[in-house]
C-alpha cells in the first residue's frame, strides 16, 4: 500500500516542479502578464486557502471564473505589454471589481449549486423508498407474510 | 345366480319389523317374522323366503352378530349340483329389524326331510342293516366328491346337519356350512386330534381328509345310534383318542359290529395319510377289502418324562401340556432333558434335532412375545408339527388364524396374541417340518410372511387391521361409521360413507370419513390403490395433506366402484379440505378455490374436488409465483435498505457529486467566457 502512495506524493512533486519551471519561463519572458496573473489570481489563492475540501473543487470553480473575468485584462496588456502597464492595470478599481467579480460568481456557484443537487437527489431517492414500500406491502399482501422469509 | 352386486345393502331405509324384505335384486323376499327355528343353525338363525315368482321353498339363514358367512365360497357353492348337498342359492346383505342393522342372508333351498339329529349326545333308534348303511355311506360319498369338484369344503358334518329324506330311505343329504366359519360350531368329537386341539374359531377351513373323519364319526353315531364318548370333555376324550386312537376312544362303552370295522379303521385312522379318500369308499361299496392298513401307533417312550407333576410318554400329550405352562416348559428344554428324553427314551433322533433347530431359530427373533413364549411355542411344534400353532392361550390352525383375528376384533377383543404369532414367524418354522412340507403349507407360510410385512408397518392401511382384510376375504368392513350396513365390497364402502357423512352436522371438523379399517379394506380390496397416500391418513400428519389424501382415495373408490355422486362425503370433505387450501400462497388464488370448493363440494363429485384441491399445474404456478414475489421482495428490500442506510455519508458523496458537478459548469463557463472574450476583441 505504501508504494501507490509514494508514487502519487512523487507525481504531486514533479507537476508542482513542472509548474514552477513554466512560472519562471513565463516571469522570465512575459514578466508583465505575470504581474497581472498574480495579482489578478489572488482571489483565487484565497479560495485555496479556504478550501479544507480534498479535490479543492471550490478552488477550481472559483479560480476558472477567476481566469474567465481576468481574460479580457490579459488581452488588453497584450496590445501594450510593459511592467508599467500590467503595474497600472493592477491598480484600477475597475479590473478589481472585474476580477473580484469573476471570482466571486464562482464562490457562489460553489456553495449553492451541490446544496441544490443534494436536496434534489435526497427528495427523488425519498419518493423511490416510498414506492419500494408500496411494492413490498402489495407483495405481502397477495402472498403472505412468508414472502419477507429468509431475507439474507 | 348371485351377482357381484348382490351382496349391496338393498335396503336404504330400515323395513319395519314384519314386512316382507325384498333381496337378491328383487328376486325373493325374506320375512323376519317368519321364523322356522327347526332349520336354525348353530349361529345363525333361518327364517322364511320365498320367490318372487313362486318357486320351491326356501330358508334365509341369518347370521348372529360377529358371525361372518364364507362369501367367499359362495361362487364354489353355486356349483354344487347334487341330491346329497344343501342347495345354495343366493347371498345378500339386508337391514334386519332384530338388529337394527344390515345383516347378511344365506338364502338355501329348504333341506328335504328331516334333521338325523338335534343333537350329538341324544340318543337315535340305531341304523337298521348293511344295506341302509351301505345307502347313506354312498350319499356321502357322492355329497362330498361333488362338494370337493365344486372347489368347496364342508367343516360341519354331523349329524344335526345332515338330513334324512324319508323313513326307509337312509341317503343323506349334506347341511349348509356357508352362513359361519368353519369348525367354529363343529363338535369336538367330530374333529381329527389336530383340529380338536385348536380353538373352534381357530380351525380353519377343512380339507377333505377331515370332512371325510366327520363323516366316518357321523356314520358311527347313526350306526350306533349313540356314542357316549361325545358327552366326555374335550380334554379326556382328545386323551382318549391320542392314546387308544380315534375309533376306540369313540367306542368306548359301544361295540361296533364286524362287518364294519374295516371301513371305520380307514375312515376314522389318525393319520391322515393312512385316513381312506373318497376313492377308498368307492372302493369299499364296490365290495372291494381293501385290507385294513395298521392303525398309525404313536410313538411312545420306554421311559416317562415328569412334567409338571404328571408324568408322559407321547410327545403330542407332552406338547399340549407345555403348551399351557410355558414358564415350567422353557425349563426342561433349557436343561435339556426334554432333548435327552427324544433322544435315548424315544429314540426319535428327527424330533430332537427339530427341537434343537426351535431353541435356535426361537433365539434368532426378536419379535413377537417374549423369549419364553417363541421358545415354547416352536418346540411345541417340534414335538407334534401337525397339531395346532400353541401360542399363550391360543392354539390354531395356521389357516384358522384369519378366522379368529375376525373373532377377536369383531368382539372387541385385543388381537395382540395373533399379531405375536405372525410377528414371531412361527408359521414358517411350521411349514418346514417334514410332516407339513408340501405346496399348500408353503403357500400358507407365504401368505403370513407377507401379513408379517403388513403388520409391523403401523400406518393406516397396514397394521392388524390389513391383516384381517387380507387373510378374510368374506370380511365386511368393521369400520364403526360404517359397520352398520355390513359392507362387503368398495361399493359398499361408498354408500356407507355417503350414509353415515349424511349424519355428520357442519360444525362438525374433528370426525373425518376414513379410518384404520376403512383404509385397511380399501388398501386390501384394491390393490392398485397408490399406497403411498395411505401413510399421509397418519393422525399426526398435517391435516389440509390428510384431508387431501382421503379425498385422493374416495374418489379412487367413487370412480372405480361407486359411479353415484356422494354430496354428503363431498360436503363433508369441503369442509375438512379448507386448511388445505392454505398450502396455497397467493391469497387471490385461496379465495377463489375457497369460494370454487363450496361450489363443487354440493355436486358430490369427489374426483372434481380433488382436482381443484390438487392440481399439479395451479400448485406449480403458484409455486413459481411465490418464488418470484420472494426473490422480488427480497431485491426491494436490498435497495430501500440501502437507500435508507447511511444517510450521512450519501448526502457527503452527493454533496461531493455537486460539487464536481458545479467546478464543471465553471469551467465550462469560464471557457465561453474566454472565447467571447477573444472572438470581440479580434472580430
Amino acid at each position: 500500500m505504501a508504494k501507490p502512495t509514494n508514487s502519487a506524493a512523487a507525481r504531486k512533486k514533479s507537476s508542482r516542479s513542472a509548474l514552477l519551471v513554466v512560472g519562471f519561463l513565463v516571469a522570465l519572458f512575459a514578466m508583465p502578464t505575470a504581474i497581472l496573473v498574480l495579482g489578478g489570481l489572488i482571489p483565487t489563492y484565497a479560495a485555496l486557502l479556504l478550501d479544507k475540501e480534498k479535490g479543492k473543487l471550490t478552488t477550481i470553480t472559483v479560480g476558472a471564473l477567476n481566469i474567465a473575468a481576468l481574460t479580457p485584462l490579459l488581452l488588453e496588456l497584450w496590445s501594450n505589454h510593459t511592467r508599467s502597464h500590467a503595474i497600472e492595470m493592477l491598480s484600477s478599481p475597475f479590473a478589481w471589481i472585474l476580477m473580484l467579480a469573476g471570482a466571486g460568481i464562482g464562490w457562489i456557484l460553489a456553495q449553492v449549486v451541490p446544496s441544490v443537487i443534494v436536496m434534489v437527489i435526497s427528495a427523488r431517492n425519498k419518493r423511490r423508498l416510498e414506492t419500494i414500500r408500496e411494492r413490498q406491502k402489495r407483495l405481502v399482501e397477495e402472498w403472505g407474510n412468508s414472502v419477507t422469509e429468509n431475507i439474507r | 345366480m348371485a351377482t357381484k352386486d348382490a351382496t349391496a345393502p338393498t335396503a336404504a331405509a330400515p323395513a319395519p319389523a314384519g314386512d316382507r324384505i325384498t333381496i337378491c335384486n328383487g328376486r325373493y323376499e325374506i320375512f323376519p317374522s317368519t321364523a322356522v327355528p327347526q332349520l336354525n343353525q348353530p349361529g345363525a338363525k333361518a327364517y322364511a323366503v320365498q320367490g318372487i315368482r313362486g318357486g320351491g321353498s326356501l330358508i334365509g339363514l341369518v347370521p348372529d352378530l360377529h358371525e361372518f358367512p364364507r362369501h367367499d365360497a359362495s361362487p364354489s357353492a353355486l356349483n354344487v349340483n347334487s341330491p346329497y348337498v344343501f342347495r345354495y342359492v343366493d347371498t345378500d346383505v339386508v337391514y334386519w329389524p332384530e338388529f337394527g342393522r344390515h345383516r347378511p342372508v344365506v338364502v338355501i333351498e329348504k333341506p328335504a326331510g328331516h334333521v338325523c339329529m338335534s343333537s350329538v349326545t341324544e340318543e337315535r333308534p340305531p341304523l337298521p342293516g348293511e344295506l341302509n348303511f351301505k345307502q347313506a355311506v354312498e350319499s356321502m360319498h357322492d355329497g362330498l366328491r361333488d362338494i370337493y369338484l365344486a372347489g368347496l369344503s364342508h367343516g360341519r358334518i354331523n349329524p344335526t346337519n345332515l338330513f334324512m329324506r324319508e323313513s326307509g330311505n337312509y341317503a343323506l343329504c349334506i347341511g349348509e356350512c356357508l352362513s359361519t366359519a368353519p369348525g367354529k360350531y363343529q363338535h369336538y368329537g367330530f374333529e381329527t386330534i389336530e383340529r380338536m386341539m385348536a380353538k373352534p374359531v381357530a380351525r380353519g377351513p377343512a380339507a377333505s381328509p377331515e370332512d371325510i373323519y366327520a363323516t366316518g364319526v357321523s356314520l358311527l353315531l347313526l350306526l350306533l345310534g349313540r356314542l357316549p364318548a361325545l358327552s366326555m370333555p374335550l380334554e379326556e376324550l382328545l386323551h382318549a383318542k391320542i392314546e387308544k386312537g380315534s375309533m376306540m376312544a369313540l367306542l368306548t362303552g359301544m361295540k361296533l359290529p364286524s362287518a364294519y370295522s374295516e371301513f371305520f379303521r380307514g375312515v376314522l385312522a389318525d393319520d391322515p395319510e393312512l385316513r381312506w379318500g373318497l376313492d377308498d369308499i368307492s372302493h369299499w361299496l364296490g365290495g372291494r377289502r381293501m385290507g385294513s392298513k395298521p392303525a398309525g401307533q404313536l410313538r411312545k417312550a420306554q421311559r416317562t418324562l415328569e412334567f409338571n407333576g404328571q408324568f408322559f410318554l407321547h410327545p403330542r400329550l407332552l406338547a399340549n401340556a407345555m403348551s399351557k405352562m410355558p414358564d415350567n416348559a422353557a425349563r426342561i428344554i433349557e436343561d435339556s432333558s426334554l432333548d435327552r428324553w427324544l433322544r435315548r427314551s424315544i429314540g426319535d433322533e428327527e424330533m430332537a434335532d427339530a427341537l434343537q433347530e426351535a431353541i435356535s431359530t426361537a433365539a434368532g427373533v426378536t419379535r413377537g412375545g417374549t423369549a419364553t413364549e417363541r421358545l415354547v411355542s416352536r418346540s411345541c411344534v417340534a414335538l407334534d408339527s401337525a397339531a395346532p400353532i400353541r401360542f399363550r392361550d391360543v392354539a390354531a390352525m395356521p389357516t384358522g388364524l384369519g378366522p379368529l383375528l375376525a373373532n377377536l376384533i369383531s368382539s372387541g377383543q385385543q388381537p395382540r396374541t395373533v399379531a405375536d404369532i405372525i410377528s414371531s414367524q412361527i408359521i414358517s418354522f411350521w411349514s418346514n417340518r417334514p410332516t407339513n412340507f408340501n405346496g399348500e403349507n408353503t403357500a400358507v407360510a407365504q401368505i403370513f410372511e407377507g401379513v408379517r410385512m403388513l403388520l409391523e408397518r403401523n400406518l393406516p392401511g397396514y397394521g392388524v387391521e390389513r391383516v384381517l382384510y387380507e387373510l378374510n376375504l368374506h370380511m365386511p368392513c368393521l369400520s364403526p361409521m360404517i359397520s352398520e350396513i355390513y359392507p362387503l365390497h368398495l361399493k359398499a364402502v361408498a354408500q356407507g360413507i355417503e350414509r353415515y357423512a349424511s349424519t355428520v352436522g357442519p360444525e362438525e371438523t374433528t370426525l373425518e370419513p376414513m379410518d384404520r379399517h376403512i383404509a385397511a379394506f380399501v388398501l386390501s380390496r384394491q390393490k392398485r390403490m397408490n399406497d403411498r397416500l395411505f401413510p399421509l391418513l397418519d393422525p399426526k400428519s398435517d391435516k389440509g395433506q390428510r384431508a387431501v389424501a382421503i379425498l385422493s382415495i374416495l374418489a379412487e373408490v367413487q370412480k372405480k366402484f361407486h359411479n353415484e355422486p356422494m354430496p354428503h362425503t363431498s360436503e363433508w370433505l369441503g369442509r375438512l379440505l379448507a386448511p388445505s387450501l392454505e398450502r396455497y400462497n397467493n391469497k387471490v388464488l385461496r379465495d377463489k378455490l375457497t369460494k370454487e370448493l363450496k361450489r363443487v363440494s354440493r355436486k358430490g363429485d369427489l374426483e372434481a374436488l380433488l382436482a381443484l384441491v390438487d392440481d399439479s399445474n395451479v400448485q406449480r404456478q403458484d409455486k413459481d409465483g411465490f418464488d418470484r414475489a420472494r426473490s422480488e421482495w427480497s431485491q426491494w428490500e436490498k435497495v430501500a435498505r440501502d437507500l435508507s442506510s447511511n444517510t450521512a455519508a450519501r448526502e457527503a458523496a452527493i454533496l461531493n457529486q455537486g460539487r464536481q458537478i458545479t467546478a464543471f459548469i465553471g469551467i465550462f463557463a469560464a471557457a465561453a467566457i474566454v472565447l467571447v472574450s477573444v472572438f470581440t476583441k479580434f472580430f
